[in-house]
């Protein structure tokens, strides 16, 4: 069986250029972080120390899961029956959702612990990269968690059909773009020494 | 469906292989280029299954592949050089 490919992405067009810019924005700050780590290797060993790699990978397993649940939503959606399909995905979302929350919050601990230490963004070179991307990532989590509920909402009122549904996969794109920054994000900042 | 629910599986595994180089520090040359490995082939499950580029036009699909290959490569530069 042929399989034919679909001519765009995912979604609406322009969440992908959203994606697109996103994703370079992040990777610019990646190489400042891995390229500064090269004038100063011991500073940023010491700092990362300090660091609770615990809290780094339960949240990269949330947001991985996270993603999942999104992912099983947009396939309810594509292959149940209409009232069935919008249930489900209703309960996968609040998942998703809930999940984003919990990531929220552990990465709140994190930095509350971190200025109760005395550590804050003019600390030292790693401290400041520690705090810009991690705030920057976590702006586009809680902007992924308002999206994801305004998909819930729309799912509560059956909004969202097996041929009419791009509306949920451009909020599932975002989503797994949040993901896959983390993905980078937590071995960067938390392991690589 | 359930071909997700095991790249998910994949995907929480590798990321405990990252954890336990991180948590019993551990971290060699060798595991860290094993590391960025397995982090391209976390990402590259994202991009292909979740996000669902396996099924698009390669020029759309390989746009993001080539920007986590890139990001990688020149990680791996910044560190091993």
């Amino acid at each position: 069986m042929q399989n034919i490919k679909k001519d765009y992405p995912p979604g609406d067009f322009g969440v992908w250029i959203i994606i697109y810019i996103e994703l370079l924005t992040f990777g610019l700050f990646f190489l400042g972080y891995i390229y500064s780590r090269r004038s100063d290797v011991e500073l940023f060993n010491a700092s990362q120390l300090l660091l609770d790699t615990r809290a780094g990978f339960i949240n990269t397993l949330i947001l991985i899961t996270s993603s999942y649940f999104v992912v099983k939503a947009v396939q309810a959606i594509k292959t149940l029956d209409f009232k069935k399909a919008n249930e489900k995905a209703q309960r996968w979302l609040l998942g998703a959702i809930g999940l984003g929350g919990v990531f929220l919050i552990i990465k709140m601990s994190e930095f509350v612990a971190k200025y109760q230490d005395g550590i804050n963004l003019s600390t030292n070179k790693f401290f400041m990269f520690y705090f810009l991307l991690t705030m920057f990532h976590f702006m586009h989590v809680m902007l992924g968690m308002i999206i994801l509920f305004n998909l819930y909402q729309k799912t509560k009122i059956g909004g969202y059909t097996a041929k009419d549904h791009r509306g949920l996969e451009s909020g599932a794109s975002y989503w797994h773009m949040v993901d896959l920054l983390w993905i980078v994000l937590f071995p960067l900042i938390y392991i690589i020494r | 469906m359930y071909r997700f629910t095991k790249i998910w599986l994949l995907l929480i595994s590798l990321t405990i292989f990252a954890f336990g180089i991180g948590w019993f520090k551990i971290a060699s040359s060798f595991l860290i280029g094993l590391l960025l490995i397995t982090t391209f082939a976390k990402g590259s499950l994202v991009i292909e299954y979740f996000m669902g580029l396996n099924q698009v036009q390669n020029r759309y699909r390989f746009i993001p592949t080539i920007w986590l290959g890139t990001v990688i490569s020149l990680i791996a530069l910044g560190y091993y050089l």
